[in-house]
């Protein structure tokens, strides 16, 4: 099966060339122009009593652009486009978008799409330790300091489709995010308004 | 034992003294330090710029076609300065460092930050805040900001970064990402690292700018990165030095070598080829022993001095050449002694006076000077004579003398007339632009620099205050923010510990246990509503209980981005970056504080160099005069010695003013030079004349003049300012005089009543010269409103003229270094209106019943109050007052102490 990864998150969008080190998984993976698809969120906090839920889309188009779109519990989003990027809150007439290009955490996710989605084998390499497991890869982070707070990530590759179908993320603190991919669609044309916030 | 043999002696010890020279000489490192080329007066003042945070840094910009590209190309060249032993650190504002300082807050806790904090404890608010902490916390970017939610679920945090804000080094006009600083359209990159204290070192400079050398050729297509700051500025210097040092003494060895066969072609004449060397290195060697070092720009002014150590060599060849049959070198010797000793006297007497110069640089080339003038005197009679032949042919002299006394008299009366014209019409540079040079690249370089930060680096001032510890410098600080009613950003980040005490105490009056309890109620509910713990933000009510900031949170060190202290004579220094062009320090802490502006040392300079100058052609004037008064003994004789000076100065003058070529530093320092170095020719033509002597040719003067020409000639292809600056000024001097000393002198020696027009024009010329130094006031001028000056605050000051007229002043500033005065009657008349700075007081508007006297007398005594205290007497009268009074005691002014 070819693995082709897209992704998700502030903190990655990975392929699982770099498991397999696969030069054709590579090639294929370059021919994946967007991404569009639902997401359902589980966040397993310490601070929480159960876990947090949310739900939404997923927009990502080469070279640079990526849309989370919560659709509950808050009607919410973010946009990255490049070096620019904004977030929003509420819906219809009480939506308020505010551009948070210069924010520190938009500029690492903008970085960290860039690493991943020009599949730059160096940096990744540079930065995570890769091991292979049962349909899917995970990454450690080779920073182990205390400034570090991500333990590891883990990508499931869906066995149908060239997608990933799940990701956790967990935190050395122990709180974990776990996101179901579902619907998946490749290379479908992504309206001009799916890209407004 | 025969004379050849004592001759082969004394040339062996000759040549080994010189071997010896050589190799020390090969041992020099020049020391290139902007601070040598400034007068004491204020090299304190640059001193502690060069010991401000600021000039510590060193900043590397980046550019890139894109964002993408740029961050990649940014991330090598920090990656490769991260192995640089120079560099100290990078900024880094990360999560800690955030939470450092907000957990920092009691201790800058004060009464905006109150009110700014008041609207966000009301239930709705608080609920409205929890909702979008939710919102964050289950967002993408929640674990960016789960710490800081779980920290401040109510948004304190953004309130304290406020001020973080105010204290961005590059004006706010940039964003802050990964450790460095990028422009809004993500194509240029800021990095800004903390250097050692060796950086103005040549050696680390080079390391620092050859490393990011390397760096541009692995940078992606399109990227390229250059350096900014201290070390960029010395490598530059030294650059273009060491390029002008090699290319000056090619061309003046070119250019002498090209007269040398005009006027000698002469085998045993090449001897004066070698005087040069023979005398450059001896006195290389001792001005670096008596300093500890020497300047590149004393070296290339070697070049000069080079023909300047030919001219007795030459001398004596002339003579030696003319000298009739049976002549012998003792008696030739003895009839030149008396002209090349006083030409030299003059000389070295002109140098002399640069040592009582307070500029290092000016020091050095005396010692340079002096010690190599003596040297080729030694030459000139010791060595030259056994070099050169007899030959028994008088030389030629020049058919073109004029005789015409008349047409003498007009041709160098026009030309002091015009010099006295063309004083109006002179511009002065007193910028330190003018004392460094830098390449096109570098300009090119800086625009971009100057375009990425809004100048920020040239905007504004710098407040050193000073303590005997970091402590008692921020206390300092900030009793001098409350005194001068001005925002100082570094105070509301950086407390003294008894500020940290009083803010605590005001944070626990706010944060009372009722308040904690009803914001913790509310929080909660907020928070389980949205499926959080109860216990969820328990740290954020201990720390408003506590002020006191979680175990695994460091303290706070702004000293990660910024460190404002600095060590200087024994005391610690807080250096604030003041932004505000009206700030004034308030006088009662003139003794902690120091407050610097490019603006105000340039004028400094600028007055204090005016000031030595004065001093030193005074002494130059004086010393020839009363020299050539003992060997000439007849007064008319003196004075037409100095007739070629004037005539050079005044063609200095006029070619300056006609072309709008610049005065700068080293213009005006070549002018005594002028003096010593022209009246030589005046000397030896004079000599001429008087004795009617074969051994004393106008062609020996010209060549002179030519190999002086030839060798200040050099000088102008020079790039440094400087070095360009005293070369164009002596050429330009030294051919007037050599001219003038040549053609004209002679006719005007037949008749000493021509002297009187020249006395006229002198005691002209010297009237005009003290009245362009003239420290005037002007009336009528009209005031100009200056953007902000509003937001000073007005000090009012009460006094007295003439023991009879009360006044009343208010007193505001206008910027960094002109206060605007206005004073009233008794009974609230305005009597005068007027701004006043250290060199200049304009008057806006007078009374006109009020005598000029009255109002010079104000406007000197408010620019010595404010900007000379030394001329002021200062009796406190009681704990409420001080009274001052200036030393003619026509004035005195009570001053409220808390002023």
């Amino acid at each position: 099966m070819k693995h082709i990864i897209f992704s998700l998150s502030f903190l990655f969008i990975v392929s699982p060339v770099f498991a397999a080190a696969d030069t054709s998984v590579y090639a294929k993976f370059t021919e994946i122009k967007t991404i569009e698809s639902d997401f359902t969120m589980y966040k397993h906090l310490s601070i929480a009593q159960r876990p947090l839920v949310s739900k939404g889309k997923f927009y990502f188009e080469r070279p640079g652009f990526l849309k989370w779109v919560y659709t509950s519990p808050f009607p919410s989003g973010i946009i990255l486009d490049g070096k620019k990027a904004w977030s929003w809150r509420g819906e219809g007439s009480e939506k308020q978008i505010r551009n948070i290009s210069s924010q520190p955490f938009a500029k690492i996710m903008a970085r960290q799409i860039y690493i991943f989605v020009s599949l730059d084998l160096e940096q990744i390499g540079a930065r995570y330790n890769m091991e292979e497991l049962k349909n899917g890869i995970i990454l450690r982070p080779k920073d182990n300091s205390a400034k570090q707070t991500m333990d590891m990530i883990k990508l499931h590759f869906s066995p149908e489709q060239d997608a990933v179908e799940k990701v956790e993320m967990i935190e050395k603190s122990g709180d974990k995010t776990v996101i179901d991919f579902t619907n998946v669609n490749l290379n479908s044309h992504i309206p001009q308004e799916a890209k407004e916030p | 034992m025969k004379p050849i043999k004592k001759n082969g002696i004394f040339l062996s010890c000759f040549i080994i003294f010189f071997i010896i020279c050589a190799a020390l000489f090969s041992q020099i490192k020049y020391r290139e330090n902007i601070l040598i080329m400034l007068p004491n007066s204020i090299r304190h003042n640059v001193e502690l710029f060069q010991a401000s945070p600021f000039s510590k840094k060193f900043f590397i910009v980046v550019e890139a076609p894109d964002g993408a590209v740029l961050a990649q190309s940014a991330g090598q060249v920090a990656a490769a300065m991260q192995n640089m032993p120079q560099i100290r650190q990078a900024v880094q504002i990360d999560r800690d460092f955030i939470l450092s300082y907000y957990y920092n807050l009691p201790n800058i806790w004060t009464g905006d930050i109150e009110r700014q904090i008041k609207p966000l404890l009301t239930k709705q608010a608080i609920e409205k805040r929890i909702e979008e902490n939710m919102t964050n916390l289950m967002g993408p970017q929640g674990q960016f900001l789960k710490d800081f939610i779980l920290a401040d679920p109510i948004g304190v945090m953004s309130v304290a970064f406020e001020y973080l804000k105010d204290f961005n080094i590059t004006n706010g006009t940039l964003n802050f990402e990964n450790g460095y600083f990028t422009s809004e359209d993500g194509t240029k990159a800021l990095l800004i690292y903390d250097t050692g204290e060796n950086v103005f070192d040549r050696q680390n400079a080079d390391a620092l700018i050859a490393a990011l050398k390397e760096v541009n050729k692995t940078l992606p297509p399109g990227s390229k990165t250059f350096a900014m700051g201290t070390a960029r500025y010395t490598q530059e210097n030294n650059n273009i030095i060491a390029k002008d040092v090699r290319r000056v003494l090619t061309i003046s060895i070119i250019l002498m070598i090209i007269v040398f066969l005009f006027f000698f072609r002469q085998r045993h004449a090449l001897f004066i080829y070698a005087v040069p060397v023979l005398v450059l290195i001896p006195a290389a060697v001792f001005t670096y022993f008596i300093f500890g070092g020497i300047s590149g720009i004393t070296l290339g002014f070697g070049s000069v001095l080079m023909s300047l150590a030919i001219d007795y060599s030459v001398y004596m060849y002339f003579a030696m050449k003319a000298a009739p049959a049976g002549s012998t070198r003792v008696s030739v010797m003895k009839a030149m002694f008396r002209p090349i000793t006083i030409s030299a006297l003059t000389s070295i007497i002109s140098f002399t006076a640069l040592y009582f110069s307070s500029i290092e640089l000016f020091r050095q080339i005396c010692v340079f000077a002096v010690s190599g003038l003596l040297y080729a005197l030694f030459i000139a009679f010791c060595a030259a004579p056994l070099m050169f032949k007899f030959k028994g042919e008088p030389e030629k002299d020049f058919k073109t003398i004029n005789k015409n006394t008349a047409f003498s008299v007009i041709f160098i009366s026009l030309i002091i007339a015009g010099g006295i014209i063309g004083i109006k019409f002179l511009k002065f540079d007193a910028s330190f632009d003018s004392l460094n040079t830098v390449s096109e690249q570098f300009l090119k370089d800086r625009a971009v620099f100057d375009e990425l930060t809004g100048k920020a680096a040239q905007q504004g001032s710098l407040l050193f205050v000073f303590g005997k510890n970091k402590d008692e410098a921020l206390d300092n600080s900030r009793k001098i923010a409350l005194a001068a009613g001005q925002n100082m950003p570094l105070n509301n980040i950086l407390t003294s510990s008894q500020a940290s005490l009083e803010n605590k105490e005001k944070w626990h009056k706010f944060w009372t246990a009722d308040k904690i309890k009803r914001l913790e109620n509310t929080v909660k509910n907020a928070a389980i509503h949205y499926g959080l713990k109860a216990n969820a933000f328990d740290d954020f009510f201990e720390f408003l209980k506590t002020a006191k900031a979680p175990e695994k949170i460091g303290a706070f060190d702004l000293t990660r981005i910024y460190n404002p202290f600095i060590s200087y004579n024994g005391r610690q220094a807080v250096v604030h970056a003041i932004t505000e062009n009206n700030f004034i320090l308030p006088q009662t802490y003139e003794q902690n504080a120091v407050l610097i502006s490019q603006n105000l040392i340039q004028k400094d300079l600028f007055y204090s160099i005016m000031k030595t100058l004065a001093v030193i052609i005074t002494i130059v004037f004086i010393s020839n005069f009363i020299l050539l008064m003992i060997i000439f003994r007849k007064i008319k004789l003196v004075l037409l010695a100095f007739v070629p000076i004037l005539c050079a100065i005044s063609a200095i003058i006029i070619v300056c003013a006609l072309f709008s070529i610049k005065i700068n530093l080293f213009s005006i320092f070549s002018i005594p030079l002028i003096i010593g170095l022209g009246v030589d020719y005046a000397i030896f033509i004079i000599h001429q004349k008087i004795s009617s002597s074969e051994l004393y040719p106008s062609r020996a003067v010209a060549a002179a003049a030519l190999l002086s020409i030839a060798g200040f000639g050099a000088l102008i292809f020079a790039e440094h300012k400087a070095l360009f600056a005293i070369g164009f000024t002596i050429s330009i001097g030294i051919a007037a005089a050599g001219l003038i000393s040549i053609y004209l002198l002679p006719a005007l020696l037949k008749n000493y009543k021509t002297l009187i027009p020249f006395l006229l024009s002198i005691s002209l010329f010297l009237t005009a010269c003290s009245g362009a130094k003239h420290v005037g006031i002007k009336y009528n001028v009209p005031a100009i409103l200056r953007e902000g000056s509003n937001t000073c605050n007005i000090q009012d000051y009460y006094g007295e003229i003439d023991g009879q007229m009360l006044f009343h002043a208010a007193a505001a500033c206008e910027d960094s270094d002109t206060v605007r005065v206005v004073i009233m009657s008794e009974i609230g008349t305005k009597l005068v209106d007027m701004s006043v700075s250290k060199y200049n007081i304009d008057v806006h508007f007078r009374l006109v019943f009020l005598p000029k006297r009255a109002v010079s007398a104000l406007g000197k005594f408010f620019r010595d109050f404010y900007f000379n205290k030394k001329k002021l007497v200062k009796t406190p009268l009681d704990e409420m007052k001080i009274l001052y009074n200036n030393i003619e005691k026509s004035i005195v002014l009570w001053v409220n102490n808390d002023n």
